[in-house]
């Protein structure tokens, strides 16, 4: 290689980027960094408030509340705007740079440069790569940085953002140069900027659509097969549209609670693999594609006449495969659409393809066999129910483990129980098998979930619900059944069998009657928090547990109980139960003040410091009002502390003739507003102070 | 020295050029003559790496040209084509030109420029087609490659202009021996320029020769005779062609013209004399003579 030639080539190419390099920095920078970054900083208490607005009382003043949304909404906008821009980048900048392959007076010029065709290749290539990726990437260690090793900063605020930040920041990274290299393999493949443009927006969307859309079609009315989500897996292998569903959840899962639950959607690890394999796969290609391609091909719609049969092909499939997903089923009518519409896109493609009416007579023959194909492929999807996919169970021993999450396993929305050990997935397949047997009633849903983790890497998915009410029996008979299963690890129901001292800490958020709670003013649903004495946590844990294993197909799920613990490394941990109704004698102990702690007596946050004993703290959110402005202190004190107790002790539900309030931090409205009354107002105010001083010098 | 041998290049099924074979003397002007679509322009592509083709051998002083950047090094092609400069200024396509030829001169640039008077720093995308390709030609020249190749060079000049980018190259040439190689379709221009000419016709070199050769080869005699002679009443004349017009003949032979002054007039003519040809006729007589009908040549 003539690397003095080279690099001044690679130079000149990048010049005649700076554009797109400008454009690029400025997404990355305002769009992405700036984004994160905001996010970052505020995202912890940002997106908690979020979550709170959606159905729970924030303490947040009108400002604060408004300034974090904007900077959420600018946060997640921005974030948008950049994966769209830099997205669109990628999928340009090798049009641009790849002019020698679609401009004849560029050819000319460049064509005749003292340059053989790697050096050609690298520097429209990797002049391209810097301008539109390079920005990004350099700014992914940052976020990285930011997400994983935060702690090291010691910026406490910062501790628990999560790890899917780099996650995510890392798949765009795989987006952006999988988008680039693919659309440099499409723009080699092509002689006009107009197909490059065309082929490159239709090669990213089309060969995963294809397989979506029959994915979907075939698994639509397979029973306990979710279609969305085995069509999106079947998918996610395939840069750059097929990791967008991953990266999409995991930014919206942080945000949105719609996210929530689907971890499902997130990729294996192997995908990752599989997809940055293909990403270096269409650079290579876009190598010896631009080696082998003639020169003169430019102006041709596409250098090799096969991809645009590959493209026409895949038109017709696809527009046929769409066609069985919008029918219900697929039957004679289906049928005639799906082939109108099929011949209608290829005639179209053709058409615009050859530019001769009279060649597509020639090629009909070909629609035809390709519309065959896809109408007997979609009539063999639907009667086998997707190839065997609804009476598949996997065999035991190809079963790494499996995990089961379902509303009958009264588990939290993100966790499962997993089960490794093989007399246990055999347990699970058996279950499923007899779910099997009475199909009939079963439609898919999310009453039972069960995926199998296979030796091979790859998942078997199932969710079932009944057709009918009546008929919850069974889905909660297996429920009941794979929940008695030796599990793996930890489980959530491990929170029931800790030990005595962790069991001081535990707390209840109970929603237990909030309907009758509605705040008029602030229209907040307002839960009660409390927290149950020690020494009856055994018996409300026996309870519990008890009314768990005798739930009833007929039982009206009502409340969402919240139990917050502390592991035994001092970590708080929290998870959700389903509390029926009939559930009493669990409704009857957290409704008795006996078994609870009375307000004065306990902190919501008692061992954040600490792991080995209980370590209960003073926590308080104080706002002074006198009418006119509002102040807002933060105040903790140790267990011992006899003025935070004295000042506890002064605090009243009644409102009556009261100035202060006083709201134990993060969770008062569960608490309800505490006040002081008037003649304790001076010991109050001497109180608070004091604390505060105290606070301050401790923070020191 | 350029040699194609049994060079053939096909577009589609297309054969725009069919098994050509010729040889381009270092330190020549050649002029590649032919009609639209003869495929000159693919000759030049192929002469320049541009192209690759289909079959036989092309070389540069022995080397390969086509994937060759070393062989590159010592060729510039200026192509019909301006568009690619359209972003640049005058000032750039210097700097993009220096970049890659180490043999550029900034003196015969200035030179070149102060003579042509083009602006410097203004985007060729507002020159006209003539000054972009004048713009062209001064960097190509300033870049003082061993082969200069110019498709259509004179297309959009003006005589003044045209007069003043010849005398460019012709002084280029004599300071470095450069070699040129230029397409056209005007006899004109190539006769003022060139040494050397080659014919190419549907992708067939017809032919290639010294033009002062070729010029001293052929002549026309006009005479008059009380019978029209055919042919073969001169059958020591090489004749291309012979033709009676309004009682005039035309003899179109090759050879040594007073020869063959000599052989026409001892056939008695009441009048005989020696019209000089132009390059055109010269191509069209030699052409015709090597089977090519001239109603076909023209179109």
């Amino acid at each position: 290689m003539n690397k003095s030639n080279f690099g001044k080539y690679l130079l000149y190419k990048f010049k005649s980027h700076i554009g797109i390099f400008a454009a690029s920095i400025v997404l990355t920078l305002v769009g992405f960094v700036l984004s994160v970054t905001l996010l970052f900083v505020f995202a912890s208490n940002a997106t908690e408030y979020y979550s709170e607005a959606q159905g729970l009382y924030s303490p947040m003043t009108d400002w604060l509340w408004d300034f974090l949304m904007a900077i959420v909404i600018y946060g997640l906008l921005g974030l948008g705007i950049s994966v769209l821009g830099l997205f669109v980048l990628s999928a340009i900048t090798p049009i641009l740079s790849f002019k020698f392959y679609n401009n004849r007076a560029f050819t000319d010029m460049i064509g005749s440069l003292p340059l053989n065709y790697t050096e050609r290749f690298l520097g429209d290539f990797l002049s391209g790569f810097a301008a539109a990726c390079m920005p990004y990437l350099v700014s992914v260690p940052y976020v990285c940085i930011m997400s994983g090793y935060i702690g090291s900063f010691g910026i406490e605020e910062l501790a628990d953002l999560p790890a899917n930040f780099s996650q995510g920041a890392l798949e765009l990274a795989l987006i952006v140069v999988s988008t680039y290299t693919f659309s440099s393999l499409m723009v080699s493949l092509c002689g006009k900027i107009s197909s490059s443009v065309f082929y490159t927006l239709a090669g990213t969307a089309i060969i995963p659509g294809t397989i979506f859309v029959y994915a979907l079609s075939s698994l639509s009315d397979v029973v306990g097969v979710r279609a969305d989500v085995t069509a999106l897996s079947m998918i996610q292998w395939l840069p750059p549209v097929g990791l967008m569903p991953d990266f999409v959840y995991f930014w919206g899962e942080y945000y949105s609670s719609m996210f929530r639950g689907n971890h499902i959607i997130e990729a294996e690890a192997y995908e990752y693999v599989i997809a940055a394999v293909l990403t270096v796969a269409f650079a290579v290609g876009a190598y010896f594609v631009g080696k082998h391609r003639k020169t003169e091909s430019i102006g041709k719609d596409v250098v090799y006449k096969k991809v645009f049969w590959v493209f026409a092909v895949l038109f017709e499939a696809m527009a046929i495969g769409v066609v069985f997903c919008i029918g219900e089923s697929v039957n004679f009518i289906t049928y005639i659409f799906a082939a109108i519409l099929g011949f209608l896109c290829f005639i179209i493609i053709d058409l615009v393809h050859s530019k001769n009416a009279k060649r597509i007579f020639k090629d009909l023959f070909c629609c035809a066999a390709v519309c065959a194909v896809c109408l007997v492929f979609g009539g063999v999807a639907a009667s086998t129910k997707g190839f065997g996919a609804e009476d598949y169970v996997p065999a035991a021993e190809n079963v790494a483990y499996v995990e089961v999450w379902g509303e009958q396993l009264y588990l939290s929305e993100d966790k499962s129980l997993v089960y490794d050990d093989p007399e246990a997935i055999k347990g699970v397949i058996s279950e499923h098998k007899d779910l099997l047997s009475q199909k009939d009633k079963l439609e898919t849903g999310l009453e039972l979930e069960i995926n199998y983790k296979l030796k091979n890497g790859m998942s078997v998915l199932r969710s079932y619900d009944v057709k009918t009410r009546a008929d919850l029996g069974i889905i909660i008979n297996a429920a009941s059944n794979i929940r008695s299963l030796p599990q793996k690890g930890e489980y959530p129901f491990g929170v029931l069998s800790m030990n005595s001292s962790v069991y001081s800490d535990l707390l209840f958020t109970g929603t237990y009657d909030y309907e009758e709670r509605i705040d008029e003013e602030h229209h907040y649903r307002i839960s009660e928090t409390f927290m149950i004495k020690p020494e009856k946590t055994e018996e409300f844990k026996e309870l519990l547990l008890n009314d768990l294993k005798h739930t009833a197909a007929d039982m009206t799920r009502h409340h969402d109980l919240v139990i917050a613990y502390y592991t035994k490394d001092g970590k708080r941990q929290s998870e959700m139960f389903f509390i029926y109704r009939e559930f009493e004698d669990v409704y009857n102990f957290m409704k008795d003040p006996e078994n609870r702690i009375a307000i004065n007596d306990y902190d919501e946050d008692p061992i954040s410091s600490g792991n080995e004993d209980v370590v209960v703290n003073y926590s308080f959110r104080i706002t002074l009002d006198n009418g006119l402005n509002r102040l807002q202190l933060n105040v903790s004190s140790n267990s011992d502390d006899a003025e935070a107790a004295e000042l506890i002790s002064l605090c009243s539900v009644d409102p009556t003739d009261c100035t202060y309030l006083i709201a134990a931090e993060r969770t008062s409205p569960s608490y309800g507003d505490v006040f002081i009354n008037k003649k304790d107002e001076a010991r109050a105010v001497e109180l608070i102070l004091k604390l505060l001083g105290k606070s301050i010098a401790n923070k020191e | 020295m350029i040699k194609l041998e049994n060079v053939t290049k096909k577009f589609d099924g297309f054969v725009a050029l069919d098994n050509v074979s010729f040889e381009i003397q270092k330190g020549s002007a050649y002029g590649l003559l032919g009609s639209n679509g003869a495929g000159k322009s693919t000759m030049l592509r192929i002469l320049t790496g541009v192209y690759k083709a289909d079959g036989g051998t092309v070389s540069i002083e022995g080397a390969s040209i086509y994937d060759n950047a070393s062989t590159k090094q010592k060729l510039i092609f200026i192509s019909d084509e301006t568009a690619q400069y359209s972003n640049m200024t005058l000032n750039q396509m210097r700097k993009f030109y220096k970049m890659f030829y180490p043999n550029f001169s900034d003196d015969i640039f200035s030179r070149l420029h102060a003579l042509l008077g083009l602006p410097l720093n203004k985007k060729t995308s507002a020159f006209s087609k003539g000054m972009k390709r004048q713009a062209a030609v001064i960097c190509a020249i300033a870049s003082r490659p061993e082969y200069l190749f110019l498709d259509e060079a004179f297309d959009g000049l003006d005589p003044s202009m045209r007069i003043a980018v010849k005398k460019m190259m012709v002084e280029a040439m004599a300071d470095s021996e450069m070699t040129v190689v230029i397409s056209s379709h005007n006899l004109k221009e190539i006769e003022e320029f060139c040494d050397t000419v080659g014919m190419l016709h549907h992708g067939k070199m017809i032919f290639t020769r010294d033009l002062y050769e070729l010029k001293g080869n052929i002549h026309k005699i006009q005479a008059s005779f009380e019978k029209e002679p055919v042919k073969e009443d001169f059958p020591e004349l090489d004749i291309l062609l012979i033709e009676h017009n309004s009682g005039l003949t035309y003899i179109i032979a090759q050879g040594d013209a007073e020869k063959s002054l000599e052989a026409v007039k001892a056939k008695g003519p009441s009048f005989c004399d020696l019209i000089p040809l132009s390059l055109e006729e010269i191509f069209i007589y030699e052409m015709e003579a090597l089977g090519y009908d001239k109603n076909q040549l023209d179109s």
